[in-house]
């Protein structure tokens, strides 16, 4: 990445999600990079951008076609590279045609002279440039689009297929790719072999010792339609592990009520969460600096991690427990330590991590996938040569029209609600929000951060107390005037407890990935009139959750002191 | 004229506040306030972390009637049950980089812990002098963006910045 010619950050905030590609941004912008960046809001690495654009909330696609056209209008294409590496290129272009700078100007707000200079920026670096993306391109309804016209301007100006260039699509969470890895996804085993190819079926029933047949060859469902399908009578049990729901999902307080349908609900942890707090079982779980495994980083990386310190009380690794279920279940699933699952249930499971031994990856060492002999050193660049995986050996082009997202704003609800990250906080906050001195650098109820003519109109002061409501909600949090965030719209962070913003976003999901709608919906702000009223009550709000959590955890503690 | 203080470059500047838990976890003592001396302003096209300079002539330290800010050699020192909270030092601070809080002081009595009544303390960058390896700030950055600059460092800047301009004098 810091040898790149020209990163282009496409819906990306690095500086809160990743501070350690932050990190690499600012040494290849040392090193003589390009920084293109393009958000609603003015982030951190925009600061550093030669080329900053201010692109709408939710215009993703149109920007992006916008961005595709003027490449192919300025002449900047390679038209070798799409000839002999890419498919369809003809029909994407019927698509891209009509999107011209101009044309997409009224929906972008973007000026098309600033269009074309991007355009050249990014084509022309030397020795390659690379389109980095975040949950900016995920979380909104056109996101499988928006990722497969990033892909197509890659193909097309032939930045792809070479060292230190590509796509660079950044996961959520730490270790996302890894469990996509390992097949926790509804239609994949592990390596991304398809449920529902038989012969695939076969191998992992003979690896499992189980008839084939217990083995569904259809694709499951998605943890984003848990919700729905307990409406609809589909699922009656749920077990959740690793995440508080409650706290990350869209219009939590609804999903609060389908959970309640639930006839048993499990949630594996290692804190009393808002969603631990409904379930009918808990089962006590380790922390990270108690287990060791695989990590896979979003660059393809495994890396080995060790425990620092040994489980504490009852609780057991995430793979004990799984096991001990199972067999309850009558499977004997046993396994003694982790490297044997990583080398019976992956390596020899997936032929692309055969040669990524625990040997190879002692200490700080690693190995990056495909790395299929017990030489291979790895591999850093996918598609080398445009040698891509599809089955003609070709990359396929793919162009979609733009549309609006799911909750337009009105006159009701005037402003677009974007939830985002902030640094020092992770996730739903289970974590760091147990951590004292984390909590110490910022606390309940968060904040939503305003751009300054829109707290001006509703006249609201910074670290003002206010009301932010939807069609789904209403919480109180603390206003943070902030000339970055763009007018008409406003940022949150899903991490706060009282003013949790999944109390007011929309549980939209798109029909590819079922991957919610989190970085668009309609809402409002309003001053709280009582101000003193208004900081006893967020104060009372998160006083009594922190109590109602510690009671529900106690009476664990209670239960267990009495077995003993 | 030697005093030695934290400086952090913006254009490194990652803003992701690693020296503020440093800072926090540093003063994580009994008897100590656990706040973050550093404030990592992120404001416009501005970030860096904004902290005191440990002026020669300081005048929070001027300013202190007791004695709880003073000018301890190259640095300015703070001994905090001194302060009275009068916050002619906050008001004196052109950085805005020192600040009166409560200080929650509790005594023992066997098990019991009695007295954790509040107390009005004056915090600010003590520079990391008690510790060994200096500033943990400097140490947590995650993008190098933050140093302890000295005389030496500060004149030799100087000259860097006469003789590139000589040079735009002299095209």
């Amino acid at each position: 990445m810091e040898d790149a010619g020209c990163l282009f950050l496409f819906g990306y905030n690095p500086n809160t999600s990743h501070p350690l590609v932050a990190r690499r941004v600012v040494k290849a912008k040392e090193k003589g990079a390009k920084i293109i960046v393009a958000d609603p809001r003015f982030i951190e690495t925009a600061r550093i951008a030669d080329l900053y654009m201010p692109l709408r909330n939710g215009t993703n696609v149109a920007f992006l076609n916008s961005f595709a056209n003027t490449i192919v209008n300025e002449g900047l294409i390679d038209e070798d590279f799409i000839n002999e590496h890419t498919l369809g290129f003809d029909e994407w272009w019927q698509t891209i045609e009509k999107y011209t700078p101009e044309s997409t100007q009224s929906i972008t707000g973007i000026d098309p002279g600033m269009m074309r200079e991007a355009a050249h920026m990014y084509a022309t670096a030397e020795p390659s440039s690379i389109i980095c993306w975040g949950m900016g391109v995920c979380q909104h309804r056109q996101n499988v689009e928006a990722v497969h016209t990033c892909a197509a301007i890659a193909c097309v100006t032939h930045q792809i297929g070479k060292p230190n260039s590509g796509v660079a699509p950044v996961r959520g969470q730490n270790n996302v790719q890894g469990a996509c890895d390992m097949g926790a996804l509804p239609n994949f085993f592990p390596g991304y072999q398809k449920v529902t190819d038989p012969d695939v079926r076969q191998k992992f029933a003979d690896n499992w010792n189980v008839p084939v047949e217990q083995l569904s060859g259809e694709v499951g469902f998605k943890v984003s339609d848990v919700g729905h399908l307990i409406d609809e009578g589909k699922v009656h049990a749920f077990y959740n592990f690793g995440e508080d729901p409650l706290q990350t999902e869209p219009d939590a307080k609804h999903l609060e009520e389908q959970f309640s349908k639930l006839d048993l609900f499990v949630c594996q942890d290692i804190f009393m969460t808002q969603s631990c707090e409904k379930a009918d079982v808990i089962l006590p779980a380790t922390s990270w600096g108690e287990h060791e495994g695989v990590f896979t980083a979003c660059d393809r990386t495994f890396q080995r991690f060790t425990a620092a310190v040994p489980p504490k009380g009852e609780c057991k690794h995430d793979w004990q427990i799984i096991c001990e279920l199972a067999q309850r279940m009558g499977y004997d699933m046993h396994y003694e330590n982790t490297q044997e699952i990583w080398d019976k249930e992956c390596r020899e499971m997936w032929s692309g991590a055969y040669g990524a031994t625990y040997e190879k990856m002692e200490g700080v060492g690693h190995a990056q996938w495909p790395c299929p002999t017990l030489d291979h050193p790895g591999t850093p660049d996918l598609f080398l040569n445009g040698a891509f995986t599809t089955p003609e050996g070709k990359a396929h082009l793919i162009a979609h029209d733009y549309e609006d997202p799911s909750e337009m704003p009105d006159d009701e609800y005037p402003l677009v609600l974007c939830t985002v990250r902030e640094v020092g906080h992770y996730s739903c906050r289970s974590m760091t929000g147990n951590c004292d001195q984390l909590s110490n650098l910022a606390e309940e109820p968060g904040f939503v951060h305003i751009n300054p003519d829109d707290a001006l109109k509703r006249g609201i002061n910074n670290d003002d107390l206010v009301w932010v409501y939807s069609r789904r909600g209403k919480i109180i949090t603390r206003a943070f005037v902030d000339d970055r965030a763009n007018e008409g719209a406003v940022y949150m962070t899903y991490q706060w407890w009282v003013g949790k913003c999944n109390d007011l976003t929309i549980h939209r999901v798109d029909s590819r990935s079922h991957t919610p709608e989190d970085k668009f919906c309609a809402v409002d702000v309003e001053l709280v009139d009582d101000q003193t009223w208004a900081e006893q009550h967020a104060e009372e709000l998160y006083m009594r959750l922190k109590q109602r959590l510690a009671d529900e955890a106690g009476a664990q503690y209670e239960y267990e002191m009495d077995l003993a | 004229m030697g005093s030695k203080f934290v400086i952090a470059d913006p254009r490194k500047c990652v803003g992701c506040r690693a020296c503020m838990a440093a800072c926090l976890v540093k003063h994580y003592v009994p008897g100590d306030v656990p706040i973050a001396r550093l404030n990592v302003v992120r404001a416009g096209d501005r970030t860096a972390p904004i902290v005191c300079h440990h002026c020669e002539n300081a005048p929070c330290a001027a300013s202190c009637p007791t004695g709880a800010l003073y000018i301890d050699g190259d640095r300015v020192g703070v001994r905090i049950q001194r302060c009275i909270g009068c916050r002619s030092c906050v008001v004196a601070c052109p950085y805005g980089a020192v600040n009166v809080v409560e200080r929650y002081d509790s005594a023992a009595v066997g098990d019991l812990t009695v007295g954790a009544s509040p107390k009005a303390a004056v915090i600010k960058c003590d520079r990391c002098y008690d510790r060994e390896l200096g500033p943990c700030c400097v140490e947590a950055c995650t993008s190098l963006a933050i140093r302890l600059v000295d005389q030496d460092e500060i004149e030799a800047s100087q000259k860097k910045r006469r003789s590139e301009d000589a040079a735009s004098l002299a095209q």
